[in-house]
């Protein structure tokens, strides 16, 4: 099959060029109400067929990529060709896209585990919230161009995870930007949501600054951008001294340094301190976009690149401590800003950004696995709770507010019990699917530590946990605000527009189900009935994750884990991890998800309650600043874009127009001009008076040249006192007779030739006279 | 090669200009179609160059000599390689659509309009092809009175100041630059023993010394870096631009600062290797300066056209900066870019001026919520300054990628402190989407604020003629680049290992004192087998700070003991004083003396 | 006794008087006149170097100059008239059109 990858991507992508085409043209010819048909009937069966495609060649028996397999005995081994277990994979290389001298970049796209799983993850996802959308956009009049984006961004975030360069990478993932972006502001005629846009492009191209100079790096090292080469170089390091080597680039390796860049890049797309500032904004746009772009796939891009570098990342063990520690006080710090927000939307948001810092928590830790297991369950209970407040935001009339909703499972059923189980989900609540990623990353966050720094595993393990209670209490209290006690809005809006769409609970109920029953893909080895039901996710990506795992002691690496040293509290004799320790951290992180849920409880069962006023009083300051959400757009504004600003008005009206322009430039013409004023004296159109100049003028050149001895023969010597000078044209070295020479045919001038002196002879460095010696000599015979 | 594809495409629009003038006054429109007639003919004829083009062929195509003034050597040589190929291509591309364009904004002197164009593009084609240095200056300068004309006849208010300005620029550079060319043209004659010849190729095989280089490089890099513009002699082009109606606005943005970048690759490198690799980092701290510089202070422009010209200034910025670092990709990516910027900004240019036809006002905050009002015009505006952005996918990504790729991994024989360089040069990644943005809000989104912009129309027919082929090329270059990359690519690599060659032997031959020709040098097949190693260790290694650094400490300590030796010799006949302490105690006595 | 000086001095004698008549006079027909002196005191000189090299160039010269005095007499005689008749006079004074 040629071109089997090339579809997924294209298929999106040509619904989306169709519905920018032709969409409009549509509803004007055919009506608005076909025209809405066409619309998403185009857009959700592209995503559908790329969808199928995916499912597909994930599921083949036989070939694909062997999930069938996975799903009977358990594991891949007995597929996996060859002793370095590079997976089996699917290339399409489609074209050379740029090659230029050494620089080749192939269009090349790859399938396999990793992408496998993470197109999975977009097209179904993306699936449901396209359906979903149907609903939610109804009444909105640019239905054309919504699908379009939203098709636009499917085939650019496939095409994210499924190139096989990190330039083709980086193509989707400037898509995805783009299409945040169109999508954010997709109600532009709201100023704040276009400018939320414009926010959210910008601090991604932060970021993409940082994944620019991240691949020169890399390709100045490992002289390709494919991840293969990348995976070669970094398995033989060897041969690639500069990846390793301590004073590669500004005094770290070539792998820290890509790394840190890429990193910075990550932290942008995925919303992590210190460009997270864009994703609550970005909650402008539609809501079915919150869910599929700001919560299940676009943002989790970061935590991809990094699982899919993770033998570059595993090199590089300053990057991964900083990465942990960012996640982990990510995870935290937003999760402290969530429990204040009155904003549903908001609320998600920060706790988006919160569960991808338990995603960078794991990626940090080297839990690669386990940050993969993070972003697929999130992705299920997250897109089920933006969803969910898509539908209660819809009832409730665009009213965003839960200090005014509540009451909501009267009227709102299924949404209420798809919002509660993914809540539960969320909040680590056993044996929903967030429970076991949760824990994993938590357990991991113990158990590994960093090389860079070993104590910083046990903060990341206790800010996780932090986390997690925050996670549980905003949760909740989001949920009791929303659901629970009664009605606090207007009458009238809760007549005649709470209620549900048919169309929009599909998807909510699929979803619920997945985050209830997702965490099963990765069930822990601790608990019973491990051997019918295994870690299923460790054994699929294996084949990505086993090159960091094998690399040896040599070099400084990023992530070992405690399990290799002495025998400690939590392993058995044979390093593994017992089940009386497995059983110990869940059980602390379950008891902390009860209480943070048990005070939600307390607080918010029956809506705000006045315990919650007063503990908001008795806390003053943090909850300001919680409220406040740290103040940090605020401080960006004073500290970097208004600086910046007036740095380039300073540049515009300082240095173009005043140092260069007014003092260069004008300056220089400036000066000519008040010469030519000076000299217009003498050019005042009387004849007399020019006629009075010329002769001076010829007087003075004349003048000069007569009295310059190396131009004339004739004029005084004014250098040399002692010459004569005088009109003295030399014939032969012989002055002629001047007083004799009108008579010279009756007299000739022979006898008085006298010889020639040393005084006239010609001086040096002048020329001889240009008159010609056989002149008048010769014919007239002067001498 | 006789072949005079080049030439007709020289004679056809000065042709059509002598036509289209002598055409009656009042038939404006008659004369724009024939001179839209002229300009499709000669895209067509143009063709050729592209079906016929030999991309693995190292070396000029299409070439013609034909003497023209013998006594001074000089012929009317012509001919193309991939630097010049498709920037002609997009100069036969951009006239026709910028006579479209002018169809409706150029209300006065119609007939007198179209020839200039036609005149300009006779030029910048003149310039493109020529490869005698006199025949290049006299198309260099040919382009200067159209343009002249373009901006101080049919444009804004301060149409005239600004044309001045354009003119004086411009001609301080050429003055310079023809001095150099006749200097260049005297040390050949010198060295060659009385032969008299501005033939490029011939030009390139002389070696100056290299203080000789020095004023010779500048001189063409200033008249170059103007036309450019480089970071601080830029200042004439934004009020080009604001004052230019918008087909002269297009050209200018779209061709005519190209031959800069163009004028760069083809002589002032080239011609003067040994001087260029010390002045690159000049040049691209410059370039680096003014990607920043440019991106910034088209921030905070009010005026649309400015702002995009400014964007130019910053854009421009990363071309040179390729050409600085002397790498195939560098210049593969520059010339890739040249295009690319020719025809976003173009295409920028363009809807500018569509704008400013229906609303006679460039202000952004005139403007507001168009998208609503102009969809597709929108759209089109959109994809254009995405293009500009550098989106992946699109054709800004492409160039850009190349240069800094380019630069980064080779650029270390021309530049110190190259990752100092493209961590600065990135930032213009981020600038340029906080302007353009900036633009594109202000313009876009929001609400209709203006009444007046409440009833615009959306795109004309012709209008979206004139936007299909730019923006057809703007993603079909981003996403398949490889026919026009494949072009340009071989030339870059053969300018690459000529120029290294000659910077090599320049080293070689620095210490002769005089012009020589590259063949008289002695021992240059063995001295130059390995130009890079030579170039290297002339100037230390500066891909990274730390070895340049200790590089220089050395080359300083050697030099000190150099200096310390001498003294000892010096001093030894004096007095018979063991010669242990000397150098220590004598060095600070002679800087104090100094 | 007739020297080779005598001529020159007539020459000079008629060039200043021509030249210290277009200096001085403002009448534009006087001061035609007086250039067609100082013409011909260049020509007395041509013919005197002429005689002095015993080579004819001079004097062809000085063929030529007095074919150009005719031709420059007829030419500007016609300004003048021309000059005369828009301006009612012939005072150069008054001649300052190209001063702006």
């Amino acid at each position: 099959m040629e071109h089997t990858l090339l579809w997924i991507p294209l298929f999106p992508l040509m619904g989306a060029i169709f519905n920018l085409l032709f969409g409009g043209l549509i509803k004007r010819w055919a009506g608005p109400r076909i025209g809405k048909e066409v619309a998403h009937l185009v857009a959700i069966g592209a995503v559908a067929f790329s969808c199928f495609f995916v499912f597909s060649l994930v599921m083949q028996p036989g070939h694909g990529l062997g999930f069938m397999h996975l799903l009977q005995t358990g594991n891949l081994r007995e597929i996996i060709p060859g002793p370095g277990r590079s997976g089996h994979r699917i290339v399409d290389q489609v074209y050379p896209w740029i090659v230029s001298g050494d620089t080749i970049v192939y269009f090349e796209l790859l399938l396999d585990n990793l992408s496998g799983l993470m197109c999975m993850i977009i097209t179904g996802v993306g699936l449901l919230i396209h359906i979903f959308s149907v609903g939610y956009m109804a009444n909105d009049e640019g239905y054309h161009r919504y699908f379009a984006y939203l098709n636009l961004f499917m085939a650019s975030m496939l095409i994210l995870v499924l190139g096989k360069s990190l330039v083709l990478t980086f193509v989707g993932w400037e898509g995805v930007g783009l299409c945040s972006y169109l999508l954010i502001g997709f109600w532009f005629t709201d100023e704040a949501k276009a400018t939320a846009g414009r926010k959210a492009f910008i601090t991604n191209r932060i970021g993409d600054f940082g994944v620019i100079l991240g691949m020169l790096i890399l390709f100045s090292v490992v002289g390709s951008l494919d991840y293969d080469a990348i995976r070669g170089s970094c398995a033989s390091v060897a041969d690639t001294p500069l990846l390793a080597d301590e004073t590669a680039i500004f005094g770290v390796s070539a792998a820290t340094a890509a790394t840190l860049c890429l990193f910075l890049g990550c932290t942008g797309k995925s919303a992590q301190i210190p460009l997270y500032v864009w994703l609550p904004d970005a909650m402008a746009g539609p809501t079915p976009v919150s869910a599929l772009i700001h919560a299940a796939t676009m943002v989790t891009a970061g935590i991809y690149l990094c699982v899919r570098l993770n033998f570059l990342f595993a090199l590089a063990p300053l990057t991964m401590a900083i990465i942990a520690l960012i996640g982990g006080v990510t995870a935290f710090f937003a999760a402290t800003i969530a429990i204040t927000q009155n904003d549903i939307k908001k609320v998600l948001a920060y706790s988006t950004v919160s569960q991808l810092g338990y995603m960078f928590l794991a990626v940090g830790m080297g839990a690669w696995t386990s940050a993969m297991f993070h972003v697929m369950t999130h992705a299920f209970f997250k897109a089920c709770l933006f969803l969910g407040s898509g539908a209660v935001i819809e009832a409730c009339h665009h009213n965003q507010d839960i200090r005014t909703m509540g009451g909501l499972r009267k009227k709102m059923p299924v949404t209420r019990i798809t919002f509660l189980l993914s809540c539960l989900a969320i909040a680590g609540i056993p044996p929903l699917s967030g429970f076991f990623s949760k824990d994993e990353i938590l357990l991991h966050a113990y158990v590994d530590w960093s090389a860079w720094s070993p104590g910083l595993n046990y903060a990341g393990y206790l800010l996780g946990l932090a986390a997690a209670l925050c996670t549980a209490m905003y949760m909740f209290r989001l949920y009791f605000l929303a659901f629970a006690g009664s009605w606090r809005g207007d009458s009238h809006t809760w007549e005649h527009h709470v209620k549900e769409h048919g169309i929009m609970s599909l998807p909510l109920v699929i979803l619920a189900v997945l985050a209830t029953f997702g965490g099963f893909l990765g069930y822990p080895h601790a608990l019973p009935g491990h051997d019918k039901l295994p870690h299923m996710l460790d054994a699929w990506l294996e084949p990505v994750t086993s090159i960091s795992r094998a690399f040896t002691g040599e070099y400084q690496l990023g992530v070992r884990t405690q399990l290799d040293g002495a025998p400690l509290w939590f392993a058995d004799a044979d390093r593994h991890i017992t089940a009386a320790a497995e059983f110990t951290f869940m059980g602390v992180s379950v008891a902390v998800a009860f209480v943070g849920l048990g005070l939600a409880y307390a607080l918010y069962r029956n809506g705000p309650s006045s315990q919650a006023a007063s503990w908001a009083k008795r806390l003053g300051l943090l909850h300001a600043l919680s409220r406040g959400k740290y103040f940090v757009d605020e401080i960006y504004k004073a500290l970097i874009l208004g600086p910046l600003y007036r740095l380039s008005q300073v540049l515009w009206l300082g240095v173009d127009q005043t140092i260069i322009d007014d003092l260069g430039v004008r300056g220089v013409a400036g000066t000519v001009s008040v010469i030519g004023n000076g000299v217009r004296i003498w050019h005042n159109g009387s004849l007399r008076r020019y006629l009075v100049m010329l002769v001076l003028g010829a007087t003075v050149v004349l003048g000069s040249v007569y009295c310059n001895p190396r131009v004339s023969q004739v004029g005084p010597n004014v250098l040399n006192p002692t010459d004569p000078g005088g009109l003295r044209p030399q014939q032969g070295g012989v002055p002629v007779d001047w007083s004799r020479w009108w008579y010279r045919d009756a007299d000739p001038p022979t006898a008085k030739a006298p010889a020639r002196s040393a005084a006239q002879a010609p001086r040096p460095g002048v020329q001889a006279p240009p008159v010609a010696p056989a002149g008048p000599a010769a014919r007239g015979g002067v001498r | 090669m006789k072949d005079g594809l080049l030439t007709l495409l020289l004679v056809l629009p000065i042709v059509g200009a002598v036509i289209v003038s002598t055409l009656p006054q009042k038939e404006t429109n008659l004369a724009k179609g024939v001179g839209l007639g002229v300009a499709i003919l000669q895209f067509f004829a143009s063709l050729p160059l592209l079906t016929r083009f030999d991309p693995k062929a190292v070396g000029y195509q299409f070439e013609q000599n034909v003497p023209w003034i013998e006594e001074l050597g000089i012929h009317f040589h012509v001919g193309i390689d991939g630097f010049s190929l498709w920037i002609i291509l997009l100069t036969t591309l951009l006239t026709p659509l910028c006579i479209l364009v002018a169809w409706t904004t150029i209300k006065t002197r119609g007939a007198e309009f179209v020839a200039a164009l036609l005149v300009l593009e006779a030029g910048m084609i003149g310039s493109l092809v020529s490869l005698d240095l006199i025949v290049f200056f006299t198309f260099w300068e040919l382009m200067l009175v159209p343009m002249l004309l373009i901006i101080g006849v049919w444009g804004s208010e301060q149409r005239v100041a600004a044309s001045v300005k354009f003119f004086l620029y411009t001609m301080l550079g050429s003055a310079l630059m023809l001095a150099a060319i006749i200097y260049l043209a005297v040390q050949h004659y010198n060295a060659s023993d009385g032969v008299w010849t501005f033939d490029l190729i011939a030009l390139q095989e002389v070696i100056l010394t290299p203080e000789q280089q020095l004023y010779c490089f500048w001189a063409f890099a200033l008249s170059f870096a103007i036309k450019v513009p480089l970071f601080p002699v830029h200042t004439w082009l934004p009020d080009a631009h604001t004052q230019a109606p918008t087909p002269g606005s297009v050209i200018l943005a779209g061709v005519l600062l190209k031959l800069g970048s163009y004028g760069l690759i083809r002589f002032a490198f080239p011609l003067f290797p040994l001087a260029a690799g010390e002045g690159a980092q000049v040049l691209a701290s410059l370039a680096v300066a003014g990607i920043v510089y440019g991106a910034l202070v088209a921030w905070v422009q009010t005026d649309a056209k400015r702002l995009v010209a400014y964007s130019s200034v910053s854009h421009m910025g990363f071309i040179v900066l390729g050409i600085a670092g002397f790498s195939v990709q560098g210049l593969t990516g520059a010339t890739f870019q040249s295009l690319g910027h020719g025809l976003t900004t173009g295409a920028l240019f363009m809807a500018i001026g569509m704008l400013y036809e229906r609303r006679h006002t460039r202000l952004l905050s005139e403007f507001g919520g168009l998208a609503k009002v102009m969809p597709w015009f929108t759209a089109c505006f959109m994809l254009a300054m995405l293009g500009s952005v550098g989106l992946p996918g699109l054709v800004g990504f492409v160039g850009e990628f190349l240069i800094l790729v380019g630069t980064y991994t080779h650029g270390g024989l021309m530049l110190f402190d190259v990752p100092v360089l493209l961590i600065i040069a990135a930032t213009g990644v981020v600038l340029g989407a906080v302007y353009l943005l900036h633009l594109f809000q202000k313009m876009m989104f929001g609400k209709v604020t203006h009444d007046a912009n409440a009833a615009l129309h959306d795109l004309t027919l012709r209008e979206a003629l004139v936007f299909v082929p730019v923006l057809v090329l703007i993603v079909g270059m981003g996403l398949y680049p490889k026919p026009f990359i494949e072009r340009i690519d071989p030339t870059s690599k053969a300018a690459v290992q000529s120029f290294t060659h000659k910077r090599c032997v320049s080293i070689v031959a620095s210490n002769v004192g005089r012009a020589v020709l590259a063949a008289d040098v002695a021992d240059v097949e063995s001295a130059c087998a390995e130009p890079e190693a030579v170039i290297a260790r002339t100037y230390g290694d500066q891909r990274v700070t730390t070895l340049r650094k200790k590089a220089r400490e050395a080359a300083r300590a050697r030099a000190k003991a150099a200096a310390a030796n001498r003294a000892d010799a010096e001093a030894q006949p004096a007095d018979a004083q063991p010669a242990e302490a000397q150098p220590a105690d004598a060095q600070p006595d002679r800087g104090g003396a100094k | 006794m007739v020297s080779l000086i005598s001529p020159l001095i007539l020459a000079f004698a008629l060039f200043v008087i021509g030249m210290v008549g277009v200096l001085v006079r403002r009448n534009v027909l006087i001061m035609l006149m007086s250039v067609e002196l100082m013409l011909n005191g260049a020509n007395v000189a041509l013919i005197t170097f002429s005689r002095l090299w015993g080579d004819l160039d001079g004097q062809v010269f000085s063929m030529f100059v007095i074919a150009v005095a005719a031709a420059e007499a007829a030419v500007g005689l016609a300004i003048v008239v021309s000059i005369f008749r828009t301006r009612a006079s012939a005072d150069v004074d008054q001649l300052t059109t190209l001063r702006d």
